[in-house]
Parts: structure tokens; C-alpha cells; sequence
């Protein structure tokens, strides 16, 4: 997923970035809400809309419950997923009641975590289970494994990036830029060529007709994914 | 109430009653004389009618008498019971014997023939009141005497009457005593239980509108102490509230880093995220090391009078040798402009302190060379530590010396503080009563300069020229 992280304290926001893309999320992280509101509210056009928010309350130049309010006003119906140290049971309802979609008290566990911003996931695409079935392949998130026909698919860490991109929106064309996006953050330069290397590969793993290409617009993965 | 030590009851029991009684017993020992006295003057009025009327008696039968100076006697038993109480008399002849005397009276003559008059006397044992008289031709002698147990007895009667009333007066006032000094300690017993039974952070004073006027200022003393305990602990838990709160974010931090380390697959990631960890250990560290030395200065409340004379520029000297080798690697002058007569009354290690934060930040700001300067300006001692970094910005200065607030946040260059560092310069400039100001530093950069009273006695209320 394409995420958002709003997290003032460095070494917090240090260790939570790593963490989200270990999971394999492309994760932009913001230190003030004055950040956080040009990268979620008024983003550059060029800018892919992000999957989801994490969002700390304590932040030095605006509450984070402010800055959710103001998005929500604006429609914005991004998920939000609040991380905060305020534990008392009147800030999680005021945390909630302000549009969030979950409230996690720190200090967090990266796999619940992980967990629940898949079940973010999963309720904005309405899908009852983490995994994507498409035909004959399956593709598991939490385990970050794909089975074509039976048989596990040996994918590296970016190609599985780029699948679960893919995935996400079965029969949606993704374009390039979000696909550049999902492996943002790895350590390696994206440069122009990098996609095309990874689509060819993940062609290779999966059949040729898995990924069709739309000139100009992007990517697509097929529906029906058949060894 | 204690019953090792006198009660107030007790003591004013013991005094008024005490002071009672003597003034009882004095005045009862004058009314008894007075009473004795007056009814000797009464008895004996009645003593000389008595004996006027034996005199008169006597004086008709003198005839009588003397031919029969010791024979056959006459009967006057009529005239006893003259004045109602029971007398005595001797009758005696122009010979001096006695003619007749009255049962019961002695067989010897009770006094003199010539002694006329009263008098006390003795005889068969008893005591007797004696009035001597004669008649007109002094044929006769009459000696008409009262046992003295009559007069006692009368005497004693009168001393009791007057007696009862003083008793009864003391038991009155040892009762009204008791009572008021009950009605007078139950607000105070009220008082002292309110005062059990207030929590340790009261906000409200506890009442004591019905304490006694003389006990009112105590209730105010306590009432101040009360504040002065609040707030202490309010001061108290709110460090500790802030310093729990300030040490979550590391210890969240620290987690995640050691969860991310674990489940990296790539080892550069994972010594990165073990870094981490362990910079955030040192920050928690740290962040416990200022939360203590604040609370121990915290928990000092005064400065110390007593305190030994301490050279602020020789402290800086030695403190800036401290940080000599780290402003080094760092590229940065560390100097000292050192100013003459920098003595004060003051705790050392305290000063110590706040210099070795004043000295750290600087380091961490600096771009080129950091100057500590001392130097002395009529009863102050004045400490400064500048700086030519990039200054402190308007909306940081304003809260630079509030706990845990730190200004620039998380510049890995210039590392980072607890946000206690200023608070804690602020609180040892408060120790010696004395002030902590921000200065313009060298260059645009940031001063932070410590005004101390040469002595902790010498006030602060003084025009302070930043």
C-alpha cells in the first residue's frame, strides 16, 4: 500500500518506516502537519493519492485530530489509522468519533500493525480475506507469497511489491508513476528502466499474459491469471 | 487528648481552681477572724446583760447573802436562761468567799474579786469567758462565765456557713471550666480530624471558621503549609508524569527498532535499526539522568546560606577543560573571558551542572567557537555562555526554559537533548536566587547568562539590563 506516515519524534518515525516497508508498503513520512497537509490534503496533481494514513496525534505545530478533521471535511475518505500515546478511553472515542478508522495506543507492535492497516485494506476493497485470488494465482500479503496452479512463485521482495500493486484493484489499470511509487523507499534508484526490468521478470514467473501493457496509461493484471 | 502531657483542661483546672481556692481560703481565713471577733463582741454583750441582771438579782438579796455567805445558798435558777445560753456564775460575799454558785459553775472562784471586767480564764479544765462585777457597795462579787465550747461550737457554726458556699463556689467553677474548655477544644478536635482526613493534594483549605480567635493564625500557618505541600507535589507529579510520558516515545521507538532488526532479512537494515536501538537507549538514558538531577534540585528548597564560597570563573575554567577535547572534534573554540571577583556563597556542584548544559547546547548550535564569560556587576556574579550559531528562534525563546520542551527538533548533527537542560540551569539560578536570561550570542547566535547574587540573601528585586 501507498502510505502516509505522520510521526513528529524522529527516532520513532526512523523505526516505523523502516518497519512499513519491511511490509512491503510504499511509505512517505512527514514530521509536521504542516507537511502532512500539503503531502494529503492539497498534493501536487503529479503526487499518487495515498492508501492510507498513519497518523500521530502529538504533533508540534497542530493536533493531528485537527489536521483529520479538516480532511474529512474536505471529503478526503483516505483510512486513517491513528498511533498515539494517549491512552485514556475519552482520546481513542475523540480519536475515532474525529474519522479515524482505528487507534493503536504505542507502544505498537509492527505486526499488529501490519495487520491492521491490511484489514484497512481489505474493508476499502471489500474483500473478506488478505489474499487475492485471480484465477490460478494467489497471492498472499501476510505471508507475501503467490501460488500459480498449485506452485509456489519464487519472487524477489520488489517484484512482490509490484504484484501486490497490481493486485490490489483487480482489472484496474495502475499507472507508471504508482508503480514507481510501491517500490519507493527501496534502496535502489528508481530510474526509467526499473519497471519495465521488474514486469519483464514477474512475466516470466507468471506467463506472458498476466500483465498487459497500456501504452501511455500503465499496467494491468489480468482477472483470470491461467498457467 | 494526651494524658502523658497536661491538657489545656487540666491546666486551667489546676490554675483558676488553684487561684480560686487560695483567694477562697485567704478570704474565708479574714471573714472567720471578722466572725470570730463579732461574735465574741456579741457574746459578750449579751455576757454583761446577763451579768447585770445576776448583778441586779444579787443586789436585792444582798441582805440575805450576808448572813448566809456559805450557808444555805439562794436560787437563781431563773435568770440562767436569760440571754438563751447556757452560763455559769459565782456569787461571792464582802469576804471574798463564795456565796453561791450555779450548777455546773467551779468550785473555785472563777477570778480576782478586783478584776473586774471580762476575761479569758481557766478552770477545772475548761474555758471560760468571765465577767466581773460588783455592786454598788461592793458587798458583792459576781463572776458570770461562759464555757468556751458553747462559743466555739457557735463560732464553728458561723466558720461552716461560711465555708459551704466557697466549696460549692469551686465546684461550680471547676464544672464551668471543664465545659468551656471542652466547648472550646471540640472545633479544634473537628479541626484536627478534617485534617486526618484531608488527601495530600487538598486544593480547598480546610475550615476553620469556628477555631477560636487566639487559634486562627495557627489554622492560617497551617493553611499556608498546606498550599506550600500541594503545590510541591503537584510540582512533584507532573515531573514524574512529564518525565513517564517523555520516556515512552523512546521506549515505543526502541521497540519498534528491535522488532524491525529482528525481521530484517538484510543486514545493513538490521544494524542500522540496532543502532537506532542503541541511540535510543543512550536518549533514555539521558532523559532518566535529567529527570533526577532536576528532582534532586527540585527537592531542595532553599539555596544553600551555608554554602561555601564558590569562584564561578575558576568552575568555568575547570568545566570548559571537561569539553575541551569534544569542541576539538568538532572543529569549535571553546574560550573563557574571565572577569575578577567572581566569588559567591553557592553550591558548587549545582553550578557545576547547570554550566556543563549551558556548555553542551552551545556545542551543539556552534559554528565555529563558543565563549563562556564570567564577570562581576555589584551584588551580582554574572555567567554567560554564548554561541555564533543560528541563534534561537522568537517562538522557541519564549518557552526555551520550560521542562521537556525542546526547540529544534531531532538534528541528528547537533544530537539530542531530554528538554530538560534549561529547565535544569533555571532551577539551580533559582536555588541561589538568582535569575537566568537569554542573551544575543556571538554573531546572531544564541547566550544563555545566569545573574547570581554574590550572596543567596542579597534580593533580586534590582533593573536586570539584558
Amino acid at each position: 500500500m501507498r502510505l502516509l506516515l505522520i510521526e513528529d519524534d524522529s527516532m520513532l518515525g526512523r523505526a516505523l518506516l523502516v518497519g512499513l516497508r519491511q511490509d512491503g508498503h510504499a511509505t512517505d513520512w512527514v514530521q509536521t502537519a504542516a507537511d502532512a497537509h500539503s503531502a494529503w490534503l492539497a498534493p501536487q496533481p503529479s503526487i499518487v493519492p495515498y492508501e492510507a494514513i498513519v497518523l500521530d496525534l502529538g504533533l508540534p505545530d497542530r493536533s493531528g485530530l485537527d489536521l483529520l478533521r479538516t480532511a474529512r471535511a474536505r471529503g478526503l475518505r483516505t483510512p486513517v489509522l491513528i498511533v498515539t500515546a494517549r491512552d485514556r478511553i475519552a482520546d481513542r472515542v475523540a480519536g475515532l468519533d474525529a474519522g479515524a478508522d482505528d487507534y493503536m495506543v504505542k507502544p505498537i507492535d509492527l505486526d499488529e500493525l501490519g495487520a491492521r492497516l491490511r484489514a484497512l485494506d481489505r474493508r476499502r476493497g471489500g474483500r473478506l480475506e488478505n489474499r487475492i485470488v485471480l484465477g490460478d494465482l494467489a497471492i498472499d500479503p501476510v505471508a507475501r507469497s503467490a501460488i500459480l496452479a498449485g506452485k509456489p512463485v519464487d519472487l524477489t521482495a520488489r517484484e512482490f511489491a509490484l504484484l501486490i500493486a497490481l493486485a490490489r484493484r483487480p482489472g484496474a489499470t495502475v499507472s507508471r508513476e504508482q508503480l514507481e511509487e510501491a517500490l519507493y523507499g527501496w534502496n535502489d534508484a528508481t530510474d526509467s528502466n526499473t519497471i519495465e526490468v521488474y514486469i519483464h521478470h514477474l512475466r516470466r514467473k507468471l506467463g506472458a499474459s498476466a500483465i498487459e501493457t497500456l501504452r501511455g496509461l500503465g499496467y494491468r493484471l489480468a482477472e483470470q491469471v491461467v498457467r | 487528648m494526651s494524658t502523658g502531657r497536661w491538657s489545656l483542661r487540666r491546666r486551667l483546672l489546676v490554675a483558676i481552681g488553684g487561684a480560686a481556692l487560695l483567694g477562697w481560703c485567704v478570704s474565708s481565713f479574714w471573714l472567720y477572724s471578722e466572725a470570730i471577733a463579732e461574735t465574741d463582741r456579741g457574746f459578750d454583750v449579751a455576757l454583761d446583760h446577763a451579768a447585770h441582771a445576776v448583778l441586779a438579782f444579787v443586789a436585792n438579796e444582798n441582805r440575805e447573802l450576808r448572813d448566809a455567805e456559805s450557808s444555805k445558798g439562794i436560787d437563781l435558777a431563773e435568770i440562767d436562761h436569760l440571754h438563751g445560753e447556757p452560763i455559769v456564775y459565782q456569787v461571792r460575799g464582802p469576804g471574798g468567799g463564795i456565796a453561791y454558785r450555779s450548777p455546773g459553775a467551779p468550785a473555785e472562784p472563777l477570778a480576782r474579786r478586783d478584776d473586774r471586767g471580762f476575761a479569758f480564764v481557766r478552770a477545772d479544765g475548761r474555758g471560760f469567758r468571765v465577767d466581773t462585777l460588783a455592786t454598788e457597795d461592793g458587798a458583792a462579787t459576781i463572776h458570770v462565765a461562759q464555757p468556751l465550747e458553747e462559743r466555739d461550737a457557735v463560732a464553728n457554726a458561723v466558720a461552716l456557713k461560711l465555708l459551704a458556699p466557697g466549696g460549692a463556689l469551686l465546684a461550680v467553677l471547676a464544672l464551668t471550666i471543664g465545659w468551656t474548655v471542652r466547648a472550646a477544644a471540640e472545633p479544634l478536635i473537628r479541626y484536627s480530624r478534617d485534617l486526618d482526613r484531608l488527601a495530600p493534594a487538598q486544593s480547598k483549605p480546610v475550615d476553620s471558621t469556628r477555631l477560636p480567635d487566639e487559634l486562627q493564625p495557627v489554622a492560617r500557618a497551617i493553611d499556608r503549609l498546606l498550599v506550600r505541600v500541594r503545590d510541591a507535589l503537584l510540582h512533584e507529579r507532573t515531573l514524574t508524569a512529564d518525565a513517564a510520558h517523555e520516556l515512552r516515545t523512546p521506549l515505543a521507538a526502541m521497540r519498534l527498532q528491535a522488532q524491525v532488526a529482528r525481521r530484517s532479512t538484510d543486514r545493513g537494515e538490521r544494524d542500522a535499526a540496532l543502532d537506532e536501538l542503541l541511540a535510543g537507549t543512550d536518549r533514555a538514558a539521558r532523559l532518566v539522568d535529567a529527570v533526577l538531577t532536576l528532582a534532586r534540585y527540585d527537592a531542595q528548597q532553599d539555596p544553600k546560606l551555608d554554602g561555601a564560597a564558590v569562584d564561578v570563573t575558576s568552575l568555568a575554567h575547570h568545566v570548559a577543560l571537561e569539553f575541551k577535547t569534544r569542541a576539538a572534534q568538532r572543529g569549535l573554540t571553546l574560550e573563557l573571558a574571565a572577569g575578577a571577583d567572581t566569588r559567591l556563597t553557592g553550591d558548587q556542584d549545582a553550578l557545576g551542572v547547570a554550566l556543563r548544559n549551558l556548555i553542551d547546547n552551545a556545542l551543539r548550535f556552534a559554528r565555529s567557537r563558543v565563549r563562556i564569560e564570567t564577570s562581576e556587576l555589584g551584588v551580582d556574579v554574572h555567567l554567560a555562555v554564548l554561541d555564533d550559531g543560528p541563534g534561537m528562534p522568537p517562538q522557541v525563546a519564549g518557552r526555551a526554559f520550560d521542562r521537556f520542551f525542546r526547540g529544534e527538533e531531532q538534528d541528528s548533527q547537533r544530537g539530542l537533548g531530554a528538554g530538560l537542560g534549561l529547565a535544569l540551569v533555571r532551577r539551580v539560578a533559582e536555588l541561589h536566587r538568582g535569575e537566568v536570561l537569554l542573551v544575543d550570542g556571538i554573531d546572531g547566535g544564541c547566550g544563555v547568562k545566569l545573574l547570581l547574587p554574590a550572596t543567596p540573601r542579597a534580593q533580586k528585586s534590582k533593573v536586570t539590563a539584558r
